[in-house]
C-alpha cells in the first residue's frame, strides 16, 4: 500500500491532480445537495467555529474597504463619509513615472525572490534531511532557525554594525588605508541585499514546513529502491522531492498570489541609504504619497486592486498546476 | 503506533549503514552547514554581548559589541525593575497558549472538513479561506468591529481576530489530503464517524504538520503586539512584546524623534536594552522549540500505512 | 476637486450635526482659508511669580536657566483640582510605561493630589503606534475626556471642530488668568492652539529648547589643537578639515550641518515673505547653495559616512567619532549622561555668515504637541482646565518636584539640591517622565543637573542667537493642501537633498524638483498661506 507521494514518481496518468485521486465517500456527487448536507452534516458543523471566526473578523471589516470609493476621515462616520468613486485609485492608474517605476522594482524584486529566496529553505531542509545524524541535524536547525525572531530593524541595524560605511568591514579597510566599499548605499546591488537579508533571516524557519512534509513520506519508499540499488541522488529526485513537490507547488502559487507586497518595513528603513529611485516599491510608494497625506481611502483602494490582482495570479498558477498535472492549492471544479 | 514508529526508526538507521555518502560529499555538506551556521551564530553572539556590556564599552564601539569585557545586567536589571515586565510575561503566556489550542482546534476542524473529497459546500468554503490571505481589512474597521463585539480591553480581543489563518488552513489542508485513501476508508468501514475519523486517526497521523503550525500560530501569538496596542487600553493586560517596545523608541527610524525623551538616558544604554529585550523575548521560545522540533526532524508516521 | 471638497464639508457639517455634539457651532469647509484661519482673541501671557530662574532672562524667549534645583520648593497651588469623577485620557510616551495605579504609589497619591482618579490610555510612540491608536480612538470615539493630538493626524482643524471642547470662552484674553499655570505659557504656544476661530487645544510648551543648532565636542576640539571660535562658512570648513581622520575614524559632522549652514547664509524658516509674496526656502539661491556646500564637505569626507543616510549621530557623537552634530538644546543633557570620557564638553558655537554677523537663528515649533479635550458641560470644563492648570505648575514649585520625582524617599533622594531618581522612581514615574506631560505642561527649563558650566554654554549660546531668531512665519497658519500634499513634498525633498549629498543625483535636478512641486501644490500651499497670512496677520 502506497502513498500519494509514491504515485507521483511512477506512471500515473498526467492531468490528475494527485489528492483528487481519494475516492470520494460512499454516494459521491450525484446526491441532492440536501443529501450531501445531511451526509456531511458532522463536516459543515466543523467548518464552522473557524469559519465564523472568519466571517466576523475578517470578511465583516473587509466591508470597510467600501472606504476606498469614499474620502474617508476617521472622524466622520462611514455613512456619512463623502463618495469620491475612483478617485483614490489614482494614483495607481494615473501613470505617474514614480508609481511604474515603483512597480517595475516591485516586480524585479518579486522575480529575484521567487528564484532564490523561494527555494533557500527547500535546499536547505534537504540538506539537513540528508544529514544521517538526527543529532547534528537538530542542532543545526535550530540555530538556522533563530534569526527568524529578529525584527527588521535589528537585521538592519546588524548589516550596517558589519556592513555600513562605519562598519567593521569598512573601519578595518580604512585603518589600512585601502579604499572602502559601499555595501548598504549603492541603488545597483540594493536587490541583492534585500535578497540576502531575506534569505539569512528567513531560510532557517522556512525550513520547518518542508521537514514536516518530508517526515510524511514513507520510508517503505527508501528501503525499496536501495534494494533496487537506486543510489542516493536517484533517491533524492525520485523519491524525495516528489514527496514535496505538492507543497512546493502549494506554497508557490501562494507567495505568487502576494507579489505585489514585497518587505515593506525592510526597504522602508534603508530606504535613505539607497536612495527611492532603486528602492520605492508599491507599498512604499503608497505610504509616502497617501498614508502620510493621511488619505484612507488610498490605502483601502490599493489594497482592493492588489488583492484583486493576487486572485487573478492565484486562479492562473493554480490552472497552470493543473495542467502539469499538480493538485495546487484547490482542485478543478 | 509508537513502536510501530520506533520499529520504523531503528530499520531505517541501521539500513542506511550500508549507504554512506561519499567522503568528499560529507565533508562538502559539513563546509556548507559550518558556514551557515556560523553567519547565524556569529550576530546573536553580539546581540548577547551587547545586552551585557558596559555602557562605555557599547558606545566606543558603535553600538554593537562582538565580545562583552565585562558583566553588566544593568539592562536586565532596568527591564525587570518595577514588575511590569514579569506581569506582562503571564499574559503572554496565557495568550500563546490559549490562543494557540483555539487556533489548532478552529483551524484543523476546517481543514479537514475541507480537506474530504467531494464534501457539501466544500468549494466555497475553500475560496473564503484562499480570499482571505489576498485580501485584508483596514485598520479603523477592524478596530471597529471588535469594539461592536465589545471586546475592547479584553485578552479575547488578542486571540479572536487572528485565531484562523487562511494559509494555516490551507497548508493543514494539504497535509491532511496526503494521507491515504485507503486508511480512511478502512477506518469508515470499521463503522467510525468524521469526527472520530478526525480525531483518531488523521490527527495522530499529523504530528509533524500540527507541531509546525501550532509553531507558526504560538510564534505569531507570542511575537504581536500590534492589536493589542489598538485594543488593550489597560497596561496591565498588555502582552510582553507590547510593554517591552516601549523600552526602546528613539533609535528607530521610523520614529518621529522629538517626544521629549530627553530622561531615557537614565536607562543602560538603548542598544543594550534592545539586545536584552530581544534576549528575554526569545529565551521562551528556545525552550520551547526542541520539544516540538522533535516532530519535524524525524521519519516517523507513515509506517502505520503498512499492512 | 472643488466639487469633492464642498462635499467633504457637507459632511463633516452633517456629522458633527448628527453626532450633537456641542462646541461647533459652525463647521467649516476644508478649503475656507478665511474660516480656518479666522484670529481669536489669544490668552493673556502672566508671567507666573515662581523660583526665581539664576541667570537674568535677556530676551521673551529666554527659557529660565537653573544651575539646580530650588531649595525648598514652595507649594503654590491650594486645594486640589479634580471634582472626584474619574478623568479619562489617551497618551503618548517615548519611555517604559509605568507600573498600573493598583500597583503603584505615585499614580495613587497623584490621584489624591489631583482629586480625581486619572484613568490613562497609554501607547507607545515608538514607529506610528500612537498615530495608529489615535486614528482608531478617533474612529471608535474611545479618546477619553483629555487626549495628546497625533501631529501627523490629517485636517486637524476640521476634526478638532467636530471632536474637541472650544475653549475660547474659558481662555481668551484676561479669563485665562482664572489658570495662572496656563497663562504662564507663551503666546507663541497658544497660537499653535487655535484653529477655525476657537481655542481647541493646550499647548505641551518646549520653547526654543527643541531648536536645532550645532554642538561641537570642545574637548576633541582642544585636544586636537584647533579653536572653532564663532565660524563663517570657511573657517567650520577649515576647522572640519583639520579635526577629521578617517584612519582614527573620526569626522568633522556626524550628520550634515543644515542648521548652522541655514543660519550662515540666512535661509528663511520654511515660508518668508519677500517682495510682499510667499516664498519658500526651497526656492532661493541661498538654498541651492547650502546644498552645493554640504554636498562639498560630503564629497571631501567631513561627514561621517553612514551620516546622511543613517541616524546614529547620538552615538557617534558621545563615542568621538564624530567632532560635531546637529541636535537641540534638550539633547545636552542626554550627551553628558551618555559620556564616557571624563573631560566630556560640550561647545555651542554661534555661526556667522559672510559679513560676520551672526547668522540668523532659525527656531523649531515652540510646542511638542498639543493637547484637546472632549466637549462636555461648562462645569467639567472648568474642572479639566483645573486639573491642566495644575500639570503645568512651573519648574522649580513643590508640585513640579512631585509631578515629575514623586514622593522623597521611595521615589528620588536629593543630591545638593537636585532630586535623582530612585530605582523605583525610574519605573513609577517613568524616568521622571509621567505621560501627563503629554496632556499638560510647564515651559522647559535650561537645567542640566549636575553640569553648571553647560548651563553657562547654554545660556550665552542663546543671549547672542535670540535676538536673531525667527519662528516659522507661517506657524499658526492653517493650509489645506500642505497639510496634506505638504507633507509628501516635504519627504520628496528630503530623499532629493539626500540623493544630491550623495552624488547620485545633479544639483541640476533640485529646480526641476522646485517647478515640479509648484505645479503639483507648491503654489497652491503660497496661496492660502498669503491668505491666510493677510487674514490672520502674525508679527
Amino acid at each position: 500500500m502506497l502513498i500519494d507521494q509514491a504515485r507521483a514518481t511512477d506512471s500515473g496518468p498526467p492531468g490528475t491532480p494527485t489528492a483528487e485521486r481519494s475516492a470520494p465517500p460512499a454516494g459521491g456527487q450525484q446526491l441532492s445537495w440536501w443529501a450531501r448536507a445531511r451526509r456531511d452534516k458532522v463536516l459543515l458543523l466543523m467548518a464552522i467555529p473557524g469559519l465564523a471566526l472568519m466571517l466576523a473578523f475578517h470578511y465583516l471589516p473587509l466591508l470597510g474597504n467600501l472606504i476606498a470609493f469614499q474620502e474617508y476621515l476617521p472622524f466622520v462616520p462611514f455613512g456619512r463619509s463623502a463618495w469620491v468613486g475612483l478617485d483614490n485609485f489614482s494614483v495607481i492608474f494615473n501613470g505617474d513615472a514614480e508609481f511604474l517605476n515603483a512597480l517595475k522594482n516591485t516586480l524585479l524584486i518579486t522575480l529575484v525572490q521567487v528564484i532564490f529566496v523561494f527555494p533557500a529553505p527547500i535546499a536547505l531542509a534537504l540538506l539537513l534531511n540528508s544529514l544521517l545524524s538526527e543529532r547534528i541535524k537538530r542542532v543545526v536547525q535550530s540555530v538556522l532557525y533563530l534569526p527568524h525572531f529578529l525584527s527588521w530593524v535589528i537585521v538592519i541595524a546588524i548589516f550596517q554594525q558589519i556592513l555600513g560605511g562605519s562598519g567593521l568591514i569598512n573601519n578595518t579597510l580604512r585603518a589600512r588605508g585601502i579604499d572602502t566599499i559601499d555595501f548598504l548605499g549603492n541603488p545597483d546591488s540594493f536587490i541583492a541585499l534585500l535578497t540576502s537579508q531575506v534569505i539569512w533571516k528567513d531560510s532557517g524557519w522556512g525550513t520547518i514546513l518542508f521537514l514536516a512534509a518530508l517526515t510524511q513520506i514513507d520510508q517503505g519508499l527508501y528501503e525499496a529502491a536501495r534494494v533496487d540499488g537506486a543510489s542516493r541522488l536517484r533517491q533524492l529526485w525520485h523519491i524525495t522531492v516528489p514527496g514535496i513537490r505538492g507543497l512546493i507547488i502549494l506554497l508557490l502559487i501562494l507567495r505568487l498570489g502576494d507579489s505585489l507586497t514585497v518587505g515593506f518595513e525592510q526597504i522602508i528603513l534603508q530606504q535613505n541609504l539607497v536612495g527611492r529611485p532603486a528602492s520605492e516599491v508599491l507599498d512604499t510608494y503608497v505610504y509616502n504619497n497617501g498614508v502620510l497625506a493621511g488619505q484612507w481611502g488610498v490605502s483601502a483602494a490599493v489594497g482592493l486592486v492588489k488583492g484583486l490582482f493576487g486572485v487573478a495570479l492565484v486562479i492562473g498558477a493554480n490552472k497552470v498546476a493543473h495542467i502539469f498535472g499538480e493538485a495546487g492549492v484547490y482542485q478543478k471544479a | 503506533m509508537s513502536t510501530q514508529t520506533n520499529l520504523l526508526a531503528t530499520t531505517r538507521r541501521s539500513s542506511t549503514i550500508d549507504d554512506v555518502p561519499t567522503i568528499p560529499t560529507r565533508v562538502l555538506k559539513g563546509i556548507i552547514l559550518l558556514l551557515c551556521c556560523t553567519v547565524v551564530i556569529v550576530p546573536f553572539i553580539g546581540v548577547i554581548s551587547t545586552s551585557i556590556a558596559s555602557q562605555a564599552h557599547v558606545t566606543e564601539s558603535g553600538g554593537f559589541v562582538l565580545w562583552p569585557d565585562s558583566l553588566n545586567w544593568a539592562s536586565y536589571r532596568a527591564i525587570f525593575n518595577g514588575g511590569v515586565v514579569q506581569r506582562a510575561l503571564l499574559v503572554s503566556f496565557v495568550i500563546t497558549l490559549g490562543g494557540t489550542l483555539v487556533s489548532l482546534a478552529g483551524s484543523t476542524m476546517l481543514a479537514y472538513a475541507l480537506s474530504r473529497p467531494g464534501s457539501f459546500g466544500q468549494r466555497p468554503i475553500l475560496m473564503i479561506v484562499l480570499f482571505s490571505i489576498l485580501f485584508s481589512p483596514g485598520l479603523i474597521p477592524n478596530y471597529l468591529v471588535v469594539k461592536e463585539f465589545g471586546l475592547l480591553d479584553s485578552l479575547l480581543a488578542l486571540v479572536l481576530p487572528t485565531a484562523i489563518n487562511g494559509f494555516n488552513v490551507i497548508v493543514l489542508r494539504s497535509f491532511f489530503m496526503s494521507i491515504p485513501a485507503s486508511v480512511i476508508d478502512s477506518a469508515r468501514v470499521d463503522g467510525a464517524g468524521d469526527f472520530r475519523i478526525f480525531w483518531s486517526i488523521v490527527l495522530p497521523l499529523s504530528r509533524a504538520v500540527l507541531a509546525v503550525i501550532g509553531l507558526f500560530y504560538a510564534v505569531g501569538y507570542w511575537n504581536a503586539f500590534f492589536n493589542a496596542m489598538l485594543y488593550i487600553s489597560d497596561t496591565a493586560k498588555w502582552p510582553l512584546q507590547l510593554v517591552l517596545r516601549t523600552y526602546v523608541i528613539n533609535n528607530t527610524e521610523l520614529s518621529s524623534g522629538d517626544l521629549g525623551g530627553a530622561s531615557a538616558d537614565q536607562l543602560p544604554p538603548q542598544e543594550s536594552i534592545q539586545m536584552a529585550i530581544l534576549v528575554i523575548s526569545l529565551v521562551p521560545i528556545l525552550i520551547v522549540y526542541p520539544f516540538l522540533q522533535r516532530h519535524f526532524t524525524k521519519g516517523m508516521l507513515t509506517g502505520a500505512v503498512k499492512g | 476637486m472643488i466639487s469633492r471638497r464642498r462635499l467633504l464639508g457637507g459632511s463633516l457639517a452633517a456629522a458633527a450635526g448628527i453626532g450633537g455634539l456641542s462646541g461647533c457651532a459652525t463647521v467649516t469647509r476644508s478649503t475656507d482659508i478665511a474660516a480656518l484661519n479666522k484670529p481669536v482673541g489669544l490668552p493673556t501671557y502672566r508671567r507666573f511669580d515662581g523660583p526665581k530662574p539664576d541667570l537674568p532672562r535677556s530676551h521673551p524667549l529666554m527659557p529660565d536657566c537653573f544651575y539646580r534645583f530650588p531649595a525648598q520648593p514652595v507649594r503654590v497651588t491650594e486645594g486640589r483640582p479634580g471634582d472626584g469623577s474619574d478623568v479619562s485620557g489617551t497618551v503618548p510616551t517615548s519611555n517604559p510605561i509605568p507600573p498600573t495605579a493598583d500597583r503603584n504609589p505615585y499614580w495613587q497619591e497623584l490621584n489624591r493630589r489631583v482629586g480625581s482618579p486619572l484613568e490613562l490610555t497609554i501607547t507607545s510612540a515608538a514607529g506610528s503606534d500612537y498615530t495608529n491608536k489615535f486614528a482608531t480612538s478617533v474612529a471608535g470615539d474611545t479618546l477619553g475626556d483629555l487626549f495628546n493630538v497625533d501631529g501627523k493626524f490629517s485636517y486637524l482643524p476640521q476634526f478638532l471642530e467636530a471632536r474637541a471642547q472650544d475653549l475660547t470662552e474659558y481662555l481668551s484674553g484676561d479669563a485665562i488668568l482664572e489658570y495662572p499655570f496656563l497663562a504662564n505659557l507663551s503666546t507663541d504656544s497658544w497660537r499653535g492652539c487655535v484653529f477655525s476661530g476657537g481655542i481647541r487645544a493646550v499647548p505641551i510648551q518646549r520653547g526654543v529648547m527643541s531648536s536645532n543648532l550645532l554642538l561641537a565636542r570642545q574637548d576633541l576640539l582642544d585636544q586636537v589643537g584647533v579653536e572653532l571660535g564663532s565660524p563663517t562658512v570657511d573657517e567650520l570648513n577649515k576647522v572640519a578639515k583639520a579635526v577629521t581622520d578617517g584612519k582614527k575614524n573620526r569626522w568633522a559632522f556626524a550628520v550634515p550641518p543644515a542648521a548652522a549652514l541655514s543660519a550662515m547664509l540666512g535661509l528663511p524658516n520654511g515660508w518668508e515673505v519677500r517682495d510682499g509674496r510667499l516664498v519658500h526656502s526651497r526656492e532661493l539661491p541661498e538654498h541651492k547653495e547650502m546644498l552645493a556646500i554640504s554636498t562639498k564637505m560630503q564629497a571631501d569626507g567631513l561627514i561621517h559616512p553612514d551620516g546622511v543616510a543613517k541616524n546614529n549621530q547620538k552615538v557617534w557623537f558621545t563615542q568621538g567619532s564624530a567632532v560635531m552634530t546637529q541636535d537641540t538644546y534638550s539633547s545636552i543633557q542626554s550627551f553628558y549622561r551618555r559620556a564616557t570620557v571624563k573631560t566630556f564638553a560640550i561647545g555651542l558655537p554661534v555661526v556667522r555668515d559672510s559679513a560676520g554677523k551672526v547668522g540668523r537663528f532659525l527656531l523649531g515649533s515652540p510646542n511638542n504637541s498639543i493637547a484637546a479635550m472632549r466637549p462636555s458641560s461648562p462645569e467639567r470644563t472648568k474642572m479639566l482646565l483645573r486639573v491642566l492648570n495644575w500639570m503645568a505648575a512651573p519648574f522649580g514649585t513643590e508640585e513640579y518636584l512631585f509631578r515629575k520625582f514623586g514622593l522623597p524617599e521611595r521615589h528620588y533622594n536629593l543630591k545638593g539640591t537636585d532630586p535623582v531618581l530612585t530605582e523605583a522612581g525610574s519605573s513609577e514615574v517613568c524616568l521622571g517622565e509621567f505621560p501627563i506631560q503629554y496632556l499638560s505642561d510647564g515651559g522647559y527649563p535650561v537645567y542640566f543637573p549636575g553640569h553648571p558650566e553647560a548651563v553657562d554654554v547654554a545660556y550665552s549660546h542663546l543671549r547672542t542667537i535670540l535676538p536673531t531668531a525667527i519662528l516659522q512665519p507661517t506657524y499658526g497658519l492653517y493650509s489645506p493642501t500642505d497639510s496634506t500634499k505638504g507633507k509628501v513634498a516635504d519627504k520628496d525633498f528630503d530623499s532629493l537633498t539626500k540623493e544630491i549629498q550623495l552624488g547620485r543625483s545633479d544639483l541640476s535636478d533640485w529646480d526641476k524638483a522646485v517647478a515640479n512641486w509648484r505645479k503639483s501644490g507648491g503654489d497652491a500651499i503660497r496661496h492660502e498661506y498669503e491668505e491666510a497670512l493677510a487674514i490672520k496677520g502674525n508679527k
